[in-house]
């Protein structure tokens, strides 16, 4: 039996602008006995002057704690330390990452010191001159350079043009790297994020412009990603097809494997609007890919054979008539954003063989949408399948089982299907489905958070109809952990496992099963009420709604 | 009223799991509110979102951020969000639009929040001890 853990403590500091003044600034992460978020991403932190650490992470050093540090794309220059110490001091912290960050001109101790109890840290991507009592893990891109500040002095840590900052991040941020750098404009322009607060507007990309709803030809789709292909580095394909919203390209065949990094962006087609809204879709995506007639086996995909460094980014397209509209078989860090997959797909993206994924975001304009994936041949499809050989994908803030606007039902067979380890799947909405979340006999280590499943997207006037799916979670995996979710109006248990030692900590649920007796909330080994759900409660109804319940399996 | 109250139940059960209380803060009393609430245990609310508007506020002296040198308890999940107009409706996430500041020689901002803290879009201009203890 898996013990319980207390509720998941986020502490986030971003885009703020720290400068002058003396003593620690000091953030503390630490739930007893749970896992805790200290994320600090986007800030300036600068000239600051401590006796110790200007800087001081902290964790806690109870037993059972697991805190997650994530600092992405700061700068920290100009502050003074201890000799003995640094800039930041990290301490009893369990899973430690530095991204993208510039720590530049640092006087007393170094960048990044460990004062006691850290974990190996992972580097990716930081200008970074050196860190003390810290032990390396997994780490890749970092720079000892001069970023070149415009003014670091005058506390202007933008940098010149010729940067080596510039374009040359690492944009798998766990948890995202946010959506505006520090002055507000957009974190993600060009070839690759940034290192540092600020994004520079150089974009490091050729511009391929389709101008033709035509399956092939000049200004079609299929000739731009075929240019795109021949033509190295990081390429973006923009629209500007003449008529109103949604432009239609209809492929008469597959379209060519994208075999190097490309941004295929919708949001360039005019009369594109985006999404500013948490409760629906309230956009226009103005670009819709379908096949001529019948179905065809993929939109978009990545072969195998694309290396690690290959990155596919799609942005704001509508997706009709396909076995699985995209399909990532290799690359890494793909992303997925905006998007509609509708009309009638057998699946929505298929996560084959390829890490760090980023499905949706924390924006609202990177809300995807997911509606009808049905296996035609009776093999169940979904709307995000995240296979075997996948690894750290992230899937945020989603509608998955509703149509492209946010709202109308569009159920999948299964929404969510999970078959591979450690995924993050978060604050999405999942309702519709046969079954929501799908978690196969080997997928472990995932973490799915803060998701509500079988609710509608909002309720102004009760009584409200549910959008139940079938049954709400699925579990035969292993060792996986379910925070702070809701179950509701599903119409059978809320969550159902069958595999061992995963931990359901802090779930609420109402309104599930069939309204006998026969269905528990929470639905651990054999189906129905046994032995193991003797101190759930059976279809607790409205008054007592949001019930909070505390189990394992077992 | 009983049935109203399970209409209400229903009504948050089915639109979001938290229940938010959003503020729009434009001098340092209304600031110091935010925290208050947040700091309370209205049953009222799970969530405290203090919108703060374009401005400096020198938070210098007033224990309500600080709990007078003694971590201040924060009950509920708090957002402290920058770059707000004059009626919180719309927002420039640009740091260096909001400006805190504490001139004194203890921690100007003690909080230790039981659930979530996000702080976001605000300059800490010469500010003395940040400290933030979960």
């Amino acid at each position: 039996m898996t013990s319980t853990v207390d509720v998941l403590t986020r502490i986030e500091f971003s885009n703020n602008r720290v400068f002058g003044g003396e003593g620690n600034f000091e953030l503390n992460a630490e739930s007893g006995s749970g896992t805790s978020l200290l994320i600090l991403k986007n800030n300036e932190f600068g000239g600051r002057v401590s006796a110790v650490c200007p800087i001081d992470l902290s964790g806690d050093s109870g037993a059972g704690t697991e805190v997650r540090l994530i600092m992405a794309n700061n700068v920290i220059s100009l502050n003074t330390s201890d000799t003995l110490r640094g800039t930041v001091c990290v301490r009893h912290i369990e899973q430690p990452g530095f991204y993208n960050n510039i720590f530049f001109v640092n006087v007393g101790g170094s960048d990044l010191h460990g004062v006691s109890n850290v974990a190996p840290i992972t580097t990716r991507n930081n200008i970074i001159e050196a860190t003390t009592n810290l032990t390396a893990g997994s780490s890749s891109g970092n720079l000892n350079v001069n970023p070149q500040f415009l003014n670091a002095l005058g506390g202007d840590f933008r940098v010149q043009s010729t940067s080596p900052a510039i374009n040359s991040g690492e944009d798998a941020v766990p948890t995202g790297a946010g959506a505006s750098d520090i002055l507000g404009g957009p974190r993600f322009v060009g070839v690759a994020i940034d290192r540092g607060a600020h994004e520079s507007i150089i974009t490091g990309t050729s511009d391929i412009l389709v101008t033709s709803i035509s399956d092939s030809g000049v200004g079609s789709l299929r000739n731009a990603i075929v240019a795109a292909n021949s033509s190295p580095g990081f390429n973006r394909i923009a629209f500007n097809i003449s008529g109103g919203c949604p432009r239609v390209i209809n492929l008469n065949s597959l379209l060519p494997d994208i075999s190097d990094s490309l941004t295929i962006d919708g949001t360039t087609q005019p009369g594109f609007v985006p999404n500013t809204n948490d409760l629906s879709y309230n956009g226009t995506r103005c670009v819709l890919l379908k096949p001529t007639a019948g179905l065809l086996q993929t939109g978009l995909r990545v072969p195998a054979a694309a290396s690690s460094s290959v990155r596919l980014v799609v942005d704001s397209l509508i997706f009709g008539g396909f076995g699985y509209a995209v399909r990532l078989d290799g690359g890494r860090a793909h992303q997925f954003g905006g998007n509609a997959n509708a009309m009638a797909n057998e699946g929505g993206i298929w996560v084959a063989d390829a890490d760090d994924v980023e499905i949706g975001g924390s924006e609202f304009s990177q809300l995807n949408t997911f509606a009808d994936s049905s296996g035609a041949d009776g093999v169940a499809s979904a709307g995000i399948l995240l296979g075997a050989a996948s690894e750290r994908a992230e899937v945020i803030r989603n509608y998955i089982g509703f149509s492209a606007n946010g709202v109308l039902e569009g159920g999948n067979d299964f929404g969510i299907h999970v078959l591979g380890n450690s995924h993050v799947i978060e604050q999405n909405l999942i309702g519709n489905n046969t079954v929501g979340l799908f978690f196969g006999s080997d997928a472990a280590n995932n973490s799915l958070t803060g998701n509500r499943i079988g609710v509608p997207a909002f309720c102004f006037v009760p009584p409200c109809a549910g959008s139940g799916n079938l049954i709400g979670v699925r579990i035969l995996g292993h060792d996986n952990a379910l925070v702070s979710n809701l179950t509701a109006f599903n119409s059978g248990p809320g969550v159902r496992v069958e595999g061992n030692s995963n931990s359901i900590i802090d779930h609420s649920s109402h309104s599930n099963g069939d309204g006998s007796l026969l269905v528990p909330p929470i639905d651990i080994a054999s189906a129905g009420f046994t032995a193991n759900d003797n101190d759930a409660v059976a279809n607790p109804p409205m008054a007592i709604a949001d019930r909070t319940f505390r189990r394992s399996s077992a | 009223m009983r049935r109203l109250f399970v209409m209400f139940l229903l009504l948050i059960s089915t639109s979001s799991p938290a229940q938010d209380l959003s503020l729009c803060v434009g001098n340092v009393s209304q600031f110091a509110s935010a925290i208050d609430a947040a700091a309370g245990n209205d049953p009222g609310f799970d969530r405290v979102i203090a919108r703060v508007r374009t401005g400096t506020y020198d938070l210098s002296g007033s224990t309500a951020f600080s709990g007078n040198n003694v971590a201040r308890l924060i009950n509920k999940d708090l957002v402290i969000s920058g770059g707000y107009n004059s009626d919180c409706s719309a927002r420039s996430l640009n740091s260096f639009n909001t400006i805190v500041r504490n001139t004194t020689a203890t921690r100007g901002l003690f909080l230790a929040p039981i659930g979530d803290l996000t702080i976001q879009g605000l300059s800490f201009d010469n500010f003395e001890g940040i400290w933030v203890r979960a």
